[in-house]
């Protein structure tokens, strides 16, 4: 099952970034994109003849390469949210983390061998953001086993995490163009044609990967997983229209929020599973 | 000069022979007795099993370093290197308290010479001090130690200790216990006795810096497994969490000043803090598994420290050399603010071990310490979901300071590949020549094969370490099987990133060049403006700022005609949290001495009164 959702996911995801797009504009008084939007960008920008930048090394595309790859193993390492319950297939967390880990430093290293300093400016906040959300993502993936209430708690904390690592306001908004805010884009500020195409559907896939992932943790309280996987869906969109994007440095508070959600759904589980 | 260096190497290399001969074909125990005290002074040497992982740590890292010192200009180590080398083989061996303290000692002292080995700079020799004290204060606190133990056993071999160790009372045990952590701990470069590793390690050349980062802190390492689970054994819960949460704290805290440090064998040296801190905690959750009754969850802890060490030797080696590499080709430039594009330039047949050095360094896949760091949070994972309420709570505790540490880490690494050796390289100089596959760039091949091949079929190590701990913990045959199974179909998800990253480079082989200036708002940058490392981590120094003390330091020479300032100089420090602690604690002990200090009046009739109370004190309570 892991598979066919691999593949319905290589297809969808970029239509899952269209529809939270197109709804985030309708709800902000917008007519907005058109839902297949994404795949006409994509299919675009692979039009274009592939060029590598001023540093003209391969590293651009081999680091893109990497960043695909590495989407590819997280799909295979999710937990498939048909057929079954999803809470009874095996989870590995570390691995999980790690490949997104994985992901990340080969985008950081392309933004750095471009030599542009906005993409610089980019990647410092990205490693200082991923490194304060790699123990509640873990963590809240772990939890979420014993009540209702340990679920919501790490589906929360979870959802957090899924902003910071889909770029989505109030972390990084995705329509700005303003160089010295940015952060997934400014690292992509270099990278035009093939390569930007495959970094954006990367990209997209691990946006897809997370809402899964949040939906495997909000079924922790009974609900089934594809309903969860909606909301989730649906609730970026609504964040988005409806939050201001935060300073920079209030962020790694609401890192520090998504910390104490997931450390306080494994306490009462912890408590849970003493008595 | 051709001919030491041919020597050298090749004593390195038969010690490293040496080493790996007595890891697989282990010889009948020597024993030679001293004729007085023969009891005490007993010189043993054995193989034992757990001395096995650590003597393939050894030859290891002595054969990477002996093929990187083949090259033209580096005989002066080679000798000393192979006199340490010895000593640390010696370590291992001893199966006394005689011959474990005098080799432990003269390891200590060839490496404390190692370090001064540039002695004529002042920062080295400070380094070489401060390295020197703590070194021999914990020798002291060892030989204390070793000497009760020998005492209470009334042998110095270390069969009749493990063997009396049982009928240990509790107050001398706990005080043999901080003598060992206290005199291995700092050797392991634990917090909070971690102080002088950052400065040491990287005073010392490169080659013999590798050997210190990547063997000598594995040494004591063995040596905290051996004193826990041999010689006092059994040690309880309570000094497992004491090593775990050192663990922790150094996890936490290595990671961290790694980020933020832009000197690149400082950071290296950080980063083995770092590690250091994984694998004692590691050993921390091991010992109180142990204790809590769970001997399944203290082997896999146990198997995935003594992995995690072997995996350690192989990247810091790779990434000690090639920070080697980099001092000599770039005349003793490694501030990661003032290196560009090495990649490209300067070191572009070192570079791609280097990226797969860092990688490791990350935990990041494909590599074997990818597949270790996975094993180490799966026993902090199985912690946290046991029933037992103190063990689940090490474990979320654990995963949280990992995950942060590890985090971190990653974030130096990628820090230190983007900015040194990612991008355009700074323009060539004339007299310099393009860097050609010579014997150090060989060695760096070796050691990057190294550390893939333990990536992908972690099982060929993994099962004789199996052996080894399931040995040590006492816990018979535990099945580890589907966690193994886990390890190595990981090994093979992360081929997925590697294959389709040769076919995107395949598709781009032929893509067409360009060359646009890079967008800067529309004007052209010099060279100088690229970013720093220093900024890279200003968001990171801004997060953490309640533990890194971080200030700017600006000077400003004023302008001499016009309104703009001639130059304009920033800089930035940070300041160690542990040196900070120290420093308050001197500074209230301080104040204290300073409140007490109104009975040293100075007046001659104050001190006689002074001796009379004293004499009638000891007069009454001496009855």
């Amino acid at each position: 099952m892991t598979v066919v959702q691999m593949l319905a996911v290589l297809a969808f995801a970029p239509l899952l970034q269209g529809t939270i797009a197109s709804l985030r504009a309708r709800l902000s008084g917008r007519p907005g994109p058109p839902f297949l939007q994404p795949y006409r960008d994509l299919a675009k920008l692979l039009r274009k003849a592939p060029r590598a930048g001023r540093s003209a090394s391969s590293a651009g595309f081999l680091a893109a390469g990497i960043a695909l790859g590495s989407s590819v193993a997280i799909l295979l390492l999710l937990p498939s949210m048909f057929g079954g319950n999803i809470r009874s297939s095996a989870l590995d967390v570390v691995a999980l983390v790690l490949f997104f880990a994985l992901g990340r430093a080969a985008l950081v290293l392309a933004a750095l061998d471009t030599g542009s300093s906005f993409s610089a400016m980019a990647v410092g906040r990205e490693i200082a953001f991923a490194a304060v959300v790699e123990a509640p993502f873990l963590l809240a993936l772990l939890a979420a086993r014993s009540t209702q209430a340990s679920a919501l708690l790490a589906g929360s904390a979870l959802f957090i995490v899924l902003l910071f690592e889909t770029a989505r306001v109030p972390v990084d908004n995705q329509e700005t163009h303003y160089e010295l805010t940015m952060i997934h884009e400014g690292m992509l500020l270099e990278y035009a044609g093939p390569v930007f195409a495959a970094w954006q559907y990367a990209a997209q896939l691990r946006q897809a990967a997370m809402a899964i992932l949040v939906a495997y943790v909000l079924a922790g309280s009974g609900l089934p997983a594809p309903l969860c996987f909606i909301a989730v869906a649906t609730a970026v969109p609504f964040v988005e229209a409806f939050q201001a994007k935060m300073r920079l440095f209030e962020l790694p508070h609401l890192a520090s929020a998504a910390t104490l959600l997931a450390v306080a759904a494994l306490g009462i589980d912890i408590i849970g599973a003493a008595r | 000069m051709r001919g030491i260096r041919l020597f050298a190497s090749s004593l390195l290399a038969a010690l490293s022979v040496a080493a790996l001969a007595a890891a697989a074909f282990p010889f009948a125990p020597v024993v030679m007795h001293a004729p007085i005290f023969a009891r005490y002074l007993a010189f043993d040497f054995a193989v034992t099993p757990l001395a096995r992982p650590f003597l393939v740590v050894l030859a290891l890292g002595t054969i990477v370093v002996a093929l990187w010192n083949l090259r033209r200009g580096r005989a002066a180590a080679g000798i000393p290197l192979a006199c340490f080398s010895a000593a640390m083989l010696g370590v291992l061996l001893a199966q006394s308290v005689v011959a474990f303290l005098l080799s432990w000692e003269l390891m200590s002292l060839i490496s404390i010479a190692i370090v001064a080995t540039e002695s004529e700079r002042k920062s080295v020799r400070r380094a070489a001090f401060a390295y020197a004290l703590v070194s021999q204060l914990g020798a002291l606190a060892i030989t204390i130690a070793f000497a009760m133990l020998a005492v209470h056993a009334g042998s110095g071999a270390f069969a009749a200790i493990s063997a009396a160790a049982a009928s240990l009372t509790a107050a001398p045990r706990a005080g043999i216990l901080a003598g060992l952590f206290i005199g291995f701990g700092s050797k392991a470069g634990l917090v909070p006795l971690q102080f002088w590793l950052p400065r040491a390690h990287p005073a010392a050349p490169a080659n013999a810096s590798a050997l210190l980062s990547g063997v000598m802190i594995e040494l004591a390492l063995y040596a905290l497994t051996v004193a826990t689970f041999v010689l006092v054994a059994p040690v309880g819960a309570i000094a497992g969490v004491i090593l775990l949460l050192a663990g922790l704290a150094g996890a936490l805290l290595g990671g961290l000043y790694a980020a933020v440090e832009s000197e690149l064998k400082r950071l290296l040296a950080f980063s083995s803090i770092e590690h250091m801190g994984v694998m004692v905690a590691a050993l921390g959750l091991a010992i109180a598994a142990s204790a809590m009754g769970y001997p399944v969850l203290a082997t896999l802890a146990l198997v995935a420290m003594l992995f995690h060490a072997l995996n350690h030797a192989s990247l810091k080696t790779l990434l000690f050399l090639g920070a080697g590499t980099v001092v000599e080709r770039l005349h003793h430039v490694t501030d990661l603010d003032r290196l560009r594009g090495l990649g490209s330039g300067a070191l572009k047949r070192s570079a791609p071990f280097i990226l797969v050095g860092c990688l490791a360094a990350a935990a990041l896949p494909p590599s074997n310490a990818f597949v270790s760091e996975w094993l180490v949070l799966h026993g902090f994972i199985d912690a946290t979901l046991s029933a037992n309420a103190g063990l689940a709570t090490l474990g979320a505790l654990g995963l949280l300071a990992l995950l942060l540490g590890g985090g971190l880490a990653a974030a130096a690494f990628v820090k230190l590949f983007g900015i040194a050796f990612a991008g355009a390289p700074a323009p060539a100089r004339e007299s310099e020549r393009p860097e050609t596959f010579d014997a150090s760039v060989a060695a760096l091949a070796l050691a990057a094969a190294i550390v893939l091949a333990l990536g992908f079929f972690p099982l060929v190590v993994l099962h004789p370490l199996l052996a080894v701990a399931s040995q040590i913990v006492g816990a018979p045959a535990v099945a580890l099987g589907s966690t193994f199974a886990g390890a190595a179909h990981l090994a093979w998800l992360a081929a997925i990133p590697l294959l389709s990253a040769l076919g995107a480079w395949w598709y781009g082989r032929h893509a067409a060049r360009r060359n646009d200036p890079v967008w800067a708002c529309g004007s052209a940058l010099p060279a100088r403006a690229s970013y720093s490392a220093t900024a890279l981590t200003k968001p990171l120094r801004a997060i953490f700022a309640f533990a890194l003390f971080p200030e700017r330091h600006r000077s400003i020479v004023p302008a001499t005609s016009g309104d703009f300032p001639t130059q304009i100089e920033y800089a930035v420090s940070t300041r160690d949290l542990t040196s900070e602690a120290a420093r308050s604690v001197a500074a209230f002990s301080q104040r204290l001495v300073r409140r007490l200090r109104v009975v040293q009046s100075g007046r001659m009739r104050a001190y006689i009164a002074y001796a009379a109370i004293a004499i009638a004190m000891a007069l009454v309570l001496g009855r």
